[in-house]
């Protein structure tokens, strides 16, 4: 398979000398065309820092960052979902989702068309003009989707999207994006603290942990379809925890 | 028992009063209050002759403002204040609320001001009078420039300090989407969310700007501010009260007014 974004031993930090605050560590992440990977780490471990190196929010201070998605018009059909969506409270929700189209110069239908599918994926037609403030914590986390979908984004960025929500509204979520992408194989990495959220999504998980942070390990999981609390998954599980306290460190996890 | 028993018919009268009109209330009790006032105003100046000549009696108010208009000078004033007022709000405000967003948007920019701001902003707006009237004569767009200047502080602080607030991660989703840049920050980002932070600054302007205009026109640019000040020089103190109140009532249609087109801009805020 393909190549869609590659990490060549990535390092961050800040400041210097005795300040130098170390982040990342000679990070190694490699994604092929179509796959779900979730990154797997403790919370303040990097995750997030490692997508917004990807999504070149953040330029590292070491190391090689490869995305090969071509750009259009300064901009890469890439989006990131972020914690807590961060929708815009002043833009209704179509608004909100049309949010990355804009400036790109497309007509007005052509946007509101794919506002309007994109919107349609996340099951959310009914709600396209209402404002943020009136909507769910699922609902926000929905448009938060919608708008990164809207892009069409060859490569999907998600920054523990479901950490916030509650049990149930987090495991339907959880269904519907698993759907959202068999439907569109679109290549998606996905961060989270949560290590059955990681097995039960994803093909890879990537354990990130230490500090400063570095890869641990890399685990495959069992064939889809993937059950929850699946039985294939035991050993799984107990290896990533072992891996998670290699380092030495407290890790405070959800089960 | 003969204590107890006008207290108790004090808080029926009270219960009376307060379920009256429910809602009502409060409206009611502000006319009172209003009435009470201007009452107790009569009776003082009507046992004390002597000080007609320093305080004009209520009573006479409606008589020297109809006179007032009849003459057309009321007009004429109300129509040159309104025009300095309108032009210097304006003028203040927009560059006001222009600089202190730009200022929150660009770190290096703000640095490059704040000497001159720290060194500025502690002179009031009427200490241009002077250069004003150098500048500008006594004329219409004297008395607009002090007025720009009082308004340009309050409008400049009040989107500054709203651009500050802001959710810095919503500046990163601006990046994330393609947004970044400096327009991008600044008109999807920076101005919507300071939209209320800004509209508070606009709505102290538009108060601290009468106060602006009156003084400007002390100093003899024709007005509200220039009648007055003739009127207190013959003594009319009756015509001193009409444009105080002429004042309180612009202000309030000002507001009126303001308070409509908030709600329109800020129907998103819960």
């Amino acid at each position: 398979m393909a190549i869609i974004a590659e990490l060549l031993g990535v390092g961050l930090s800040y400041g210097s000398g005795a300040d130098r605050v170390r982040i990342l560590e000679n990070c190694d992440l490699h994604l092929e065309r179509g796959e779900f990977v979730a990154i797997l780490g403790p919370s303040g471990a990097g995750k997030s820092t490692l997508l917004r190196v990807l999504m070149d929010l953040v330029k590292p201070s070491a190391g090689d960052v490869r995305v090969e998605i071509p750009e259009h018009r300064g901009r890469r059909r890439m989006a990131l979902v972020f914690q807590d969506a961060k929708l815009l409270p002043w833009r209704k929700v179509s608004a909100n989702a049309a949010f990355g189209l804009e400036g790109l110069g497309l007509s007005r239908r052509e946007i509101s068309t794919r506002v309007e599918a994109a919107l349609d994926l996340v099951g959310l037609s009914a709600q396209i003009d209402r404002w943020p403030h009136q909507l769910s914590g699922g609902q926000r986390q929905r448009v938060g989707l919608a708008r990164a979908l809207a892009v069409e984004p060859e490569l999907l960025l998600m920054d523990e999207p479901f950490g916030a929500l509650d049990a149930i509204t987090r495991a339907d979520l959880q269904d519907e994006l698993l759907t959202l992408w068999s439907r569109t194989q679109k290549t998606i990495l996905f961060v989270t603290h949560d290590i059955d959220e990681a097995i039960y999504l994803a093909d890879r998980v990537v354990v990130l942990a230490g500090s400063p942070a570095r890869v641990q390990g890399c685990f495959a999981t069992p064939p889809r379809p993937h059950l929850r609390s699946d039985p294939r998954t035991w050993r799984l599980v107990s290896e990533i925890r072992a891996k998670l306290q290699e380092d030495g460190e407290l890790v405070d996890f959800e089960i | 028992m003969t204590l107890a028993a006008p207290t108790r018919s004090a808080s029926r009268v009270w219960r009376g009063i307060s379920s009256f009109g429910g809602a009502a209330t409060p409206h009611l009790l502000a006319a009172l209050g209003l009435i009470l006032f201007f009452t107790g105003w009569e009776i003082a100046a009507r046992l004390n002759p002597s000080l007609s000549a320093l305080i004009p009696m209520p009573s006479q108010i409606p008589r020297a403002w109809l006179d007032e208009i009849s003459g057309g000078y009321w007009l004429a004033a109300v129509r040159n204040s309104l025009s300095h007022y309108l032009i210097g709000v304006a003028i203040g405000s927009i560059l006001g609320v222009a600089f202190g967003l730009v200022c929150g948007v660009l770190p290096w920019f703000e640095s490059l001001l704040a000497g001159l701001v720290r060194l500025l902003r502690p002179i009031p707006g009427l200490a241009w009078v002077p250069f004003a009237i150098l500048w500008f004569g006594l004329s219409s767009t004297a008395a607009a420039f002090v007025i720009a200047i009082a308004v340009f502080w309050i409008n400049f602080y009040a989107a500054f300090g709203a651009v500050q607030a802001i959710d810095r991660d919503l500046m990163e989703v601006a990046r994330a989407f393609g947004h970044g840049g400096f327009f991008g920050r600044l008109f999807k980002i920076a101005l919507p969310a300071a939209t209320p932070g800004i509209l508070a600054g606009v709505r102290t302007g538009l108060g601290q700007a009468w106060m602006s205009v009156v003084a400007a026109e002390l100093f003899g640019v024709p007005g509200i501010g220039a009648r007055m000040m003739q009127a207190a020089s013959l003594l009319a103190t009756d015509l001193v009260v009409v444009y105080m109140l002429t004042m309180a009532l612009l202000y309030a249609i000002t507001d009126i007014l303001f308070v409509a087109v908030r709600r329109r801009l800020t129907a998103w805020q819960s």
